[in-house]
């Protein structure tokens, strides 16, 4: 039951994107394509997943030798590599969803939801299966989000959008009305 | 191209925000209050400016490959110092911004720039990175500005109208995405030869 009330919470109630706003950077460079932001936020909940099992183990050596000020820095490397790695076998894995010249590297690292979620999930007393669930599902709330994104983007394609507000204005006022959607969950905690 | 140019350039036409729609995720989650949205824009522009010249001072060191990497580095340890600094000057400031001073080092913008600086030289670097802080620290302002004002009727904290009247969705996470997309809006409605078609791109160092 705990686990069910904090995967719940990270997903709907504390969602990473809409109402924390750690992806909403991320949800306007996503790709237009659905199968392309699908295979890309997989990949998202895989690497946030990863990053925070490894820092969650090199959080406890950090405090062990108290060095805990250079958390950040360690954190941060982490992730790089880790999403270098990913972004290598991603490429093999989906060959003909991605083009060689379009870079993700860029996409997953300037996405602060990873960094967040790792720093969420080492910082709050967890245990290390705690800290696996909730980084887990921060990610996957993201996934929900760009899901329904994209869905919503192609009809917005449609739409007839004054001149001022097409393009970048709208999917923020789309997000708005979203996260006002999302709100809701709030009324369940 | 000057290096004065890159500056110039960087406040509006390529305003980091508006145009490049870089660092959205600061200017909507830490601008319901004026204070803290100019604390974080100070921050983020003081960050950038040390990262941008360092990124240039060492672009012909780095490796492509590595060049990631070590940008991420670079980042962390100058918020990792900004964050020290916060916690031994300004700690009640510190405990407001929370999470988003760390994320300060994933920041699109912050990343782009150090983009930016690995193929100009350390003056252009610097102009540019003046130019995208001030860019953005406006940005920052005027967001603030609204988003307290309507959402609690207040100025840095000064009451200005009774809170009955008030709209509190504003304050409240959705209504950072409607003011941001709204202010945008009136961006391009205002300046629209000042306008780039805005393409995401997301930058890849």
């Amino acid at each position: 039951m705990t686990y069910f009330a904090l995967i719940f919470t990270a997903v709907f109630i504390n969602n990473m994107a809409l109402t924390q706003f750690f992806g909403v950077g991320i949800l306007l460079f996503a790709p237009d394509n659905q199968k392309q932001s699908l295979w890309l936020s997989a990949a998202l909940v895989v690497i946030t997943t990863l990053s925070a099992a490894v820092c969650y183990l090199l959080d406890i050596l950090l405090r062990v030798w108290d060095v805990h000020f250079l958390t950040l820095l360690i954190d941060v490397t982490v992730i790089a590599i880790i999403v270098e790695a990913a972004v290598f076998v991603l490429r093999r894995i989906a060959k003909s969803c991605f083009s060689k010249k379009q870079p993700l590297a860029g996409w997953f690292v300037s996405n602060a939801t990873i960094l967040a979620a790792v720093n969420l999930a080492t910082q709050s007393d967890y245990t290390f299966s705690g800290a696996l669930a909730s980084a887990a599902s921060a990610a996957a709330g993201v996934l929900l989000v760009m899901a329904l994104f994209t869905a919503i983007r192609q009809q917005l394609l449609l739409a007839d959008v004054p001149p001022s507000f097409r393009g970048a204005p709208i999917e923020l006022v789309t997000l708005g009305i979203l996260a006002m959607a999302f709100a809701g969950f709030l009324g369940i905690s | 191209m000057r290096p004065l140019h890159f500056f110039t350039e960087s406040i509006i036409r390529k305003n980091p925000v508006f145009v490049m729609l870089l660092a959205l995720c600061p200017a909507a989650g830490m601008s319901a209050f004026l204070s803290d949205a100019l604390m974080l824009g100070g921050l983020t522009c003081g960050v950038l400016l040390f990262a941008e010249m360092l990124m240039a001072l060492l672009r012909k060191v780095i490796v492509p490959q590595a060049r990631l990497t070590v940008c991420l580095m670079i980042v962390a340890f100058l918020v990792t110092v900004a964050d020290m600094m916060m916690q031994a000057c300004l700690p009640v400031q510190r405990e407001r911004l929370g999470l988003f001073l760390p994320l300060i080092t994933v920041n699109c913008m912050v990343l782009h720039g150090m983009n930016f600086a690995a193929r100009h030289t350390v003056s252009a670097a610097l102009w540019h990175a003046l130019g995208t802080g001030i860019g953005f620290w406006l940005v920052m302002a005027l967001v603030g500005t609204v988003r307290e004002l309507l959402g609690s009727g207040s100025l840095f904290g000064y009451v200005i109208y009774p809170s009955q009247f008030t709209i509190p969705v504003i304050a409240g996470a959705s209504g950072a995405l409607l003011v941001l997309g709204c202010l945008m809006a009136l961006f391009n409605h205002l300046l629209p030869e000042k306008r780039t078609p805005a393409i995401p791109k997301y930058v890849d160092p």
